[in-house]
């Protein structure tokens, strides 16, 4: 026989000699290479790190054997078929999560801009409603007459033409629409985390939970992360600026959202963050590992401890 | 504006004012990877390579003597993202060579897919570069290691790979992003551990900071 050596490869089987020249090569997969396998089945399969040298010479023996649109051919299918698998769950949650960020920031701009502009009409309504959800809808539902009627004083905005109204209404009206797409994405966001990560969805809440999984990127980065790291996610900036000219470290991120962190003392704060981070860490882990809910125990433990 | 060969092969430069452009000339015609500017002549089309956006341009653009690459080449590309940089290795290597593209993030591997399918030389790989085994199964060894990936061990990741897939006397180009090895440390101080680093099992023929271009960044070129 005389094959001392093999390394499967993805443009093949190759079988080397003791001094690591190529002696035969077999398919790549299937049933042909089950049976070539086993014909040679005496030969040590080159590994690393236990064959670093040997392996070295046998990558440099093939390179000039391999046909190159094959082995082109054959990467390209795999790693087409990677990218197709690689996407998970938390990867969707992440651009949700992203989608309603910008949706909050884009409404919020939107908003100021019709309040600016519905001001000319009728300003006394956009002052008496300080909510942006809800002074759109009001421009839309109601008019003019309905807002005044009961009011002692006539209204100092414009009396504007019919189509200068509508124009208005007809803005407010896909505000409205943006409105409705972010409630939209919250319950998907809300229903995809009670299936993916329902202890952290019970901890820090659906929201907050996806923020956290946003800034590590995904789940499986996420629980690798130190409870020290988790406290800060979020504080990046200001984690960067302290260690780099040694001010005060931040003391959260995202977690200051959460109200076992708000409810807490001022002075305090920073403590509940790093309790509710460690109980936090371990519900993630819970998670990825496929554990049984512990999220409403976990919750109630940090609550008792920030108290404390 | 007169586009001539540069002294790096199958690499061309023009001088536009102050500022020296630089080019390749592109294996697919007509179309630009990255919206950068296509400028026909009657030796072929010329693909701008904008320095500000690849770490081996502005490596060239500050001076550097040679990249080990020319037509033929077999090259060993570690952390390609979208394949910005790797489209102009690509038209530098020519049919004749390949270059293995590897990233870890599948989300810029679907841009390097679109790249791989219109440009037969260029083999894309989704794997960890620190994990040389699972490597070991997909490519060959190559005459050029390019690494430039943004982590910690990004030393430790280039001397595996460069132990197992250079080939003898062949070249290998760091770019070391002194940022993601200590965002506090400076830089010119990392600079120095890497070089110490490298030294003990290669020797650098070529050290450049890439500033203005890349900042806190430098390329160690070295010979196996």
């Amino acid at each position: 026989m005389g094959a001392t050596y093999l390394l499967e490869h993805i443009a093949g089987c190759f079988l080397f000699d003791e001094h690591l020249a190529l002696v035969e090569s077999g398919p790549p997969e299937g049933k042909e290479k089950e049976a070539f396998l086993k014909t040679h089945a005496s030969a040590v399969p080159l590994s690393y790190p236990a064959h670093a040298i040997q392996l070295r010479r046998a990558l440099a023996a093939i390179a000039s054997k391999i046909p190159k649109g094959g082995l082109r051919a054959a990467n390209l299918a795999r790693t087409r078929h990677d990218v197709k698998h690689a996407v998970s769950d938390d990867f969707l949650i992440v651009q949700a999560v992203k989608s309603i960020e910008d949706l909050d920031k884009v409404l919020n701009s939107l908003a100021i801009r019709l309040r600016d502009w519905y001001e000319f009409y009728l300003p006394e309504y956009s002052v008496s409603q300080p909510d942006h959800a809800e002074f759109v809808r009001g421009v839309v539902e109601t008019t003019k007459e309905q807002f005044l009627s009961g009011k002692k004083t006539d209204s100092f905005g414009a009396d504007l033409g019919k189509p200068h109204i509508a124009a208005m209404k007809q803005f407010a009206e896909r505000l409205l629409g943006l409105y409705a797409a972010k409630q939209e994405l919250e319950r998907y966001v809300d229903s995809t985390m009670k299936t993916i990560c329902p202890n952290l969805r019970a901890i820090a809440g659906s929201t907050l939970g996806a923020k956290l999984l946003e800034h590590a990127g995904t789940l499986k980065r996420l629980v690798e992360l130190p409870s020290s790291t988790v406290q800060i996610l979020g504080a990046e900036k200001a984690l960067f600026r302290h260690l780099k000219t040694g001010s005060r470290p931040p003391k959260y991120g995202v977690l200051l959202a959460h109200d076992a962190v708000q409810s807490a003392p001022k002075g305090r704060q920073g403590r509940a963050a790093r309790i509710l981070a460690d109980k936090i860490s371990i519900a993630v882990r819970i998670d990825y590992f496929k554990g049984q809910f512990k999220g409403d125990a976990l919750l109630e433990e940090a609550r008792k401890k920030i108290a404390q | 504006m007169t586009i001539t060969p540069s002294r790096i092969f199958e690499v061309h430069e023009a001088q536009d004012g102050r500022k020296r452009r630089l080019y390749t000339l592109n294996a697919v015609p007509g179309t630009a990877v990255y919206g950068e500017m296509l400028i026909p002549t009657p030796r072929g089309e010329f693909r701008e390579w904008n320095a500000g956006k690849s770490k081996l341009a502005s490596y060239i653009l500050k001076g550097a003597q040679g990249i080990g690459m020319r037509k033929g080449s077999s090259v060993l590309y570690l952390g390609c993202a979208t394949g910005t940089t790797v489209s102009h290795v690509s038209d530098i290597i020519g049919e004749e060579g390949m270059v293995f593209a590897v990233d870890i993030s599948p989300i810029v591997m679907r841009d390097m897919l679109f790249l791989a399918e219109k440009r037969g030389n260029i083999i894309p790989i989704l794997e960890n570069a620190f994990h040389v085994d699972r490597l070991a199964k997909r490519i060959s060894a190559a005459d050029v290691l390019f690494q430039d990936v943004a982590q910690r061990n990004q030393v430790e990741i280039f001397l595996r790979n460069a132990d197992l897939f250079l080939k003898d006397r062949g070249y290998g180009l760091l770019a070391v992003k002194a940022r993601s090895i200590d965002v506090a440390a400076k830089p010119r101080d990392i600079f120095k551990a890497v070089r110490k680093q490298l030294e003990a099992k290669m020797t650098i023929i070529d050290y450049r900071e890439l500033d203005p271009f890349q900042k806190d960044h430098c390329m160690f070129m070295v010979k196996k």
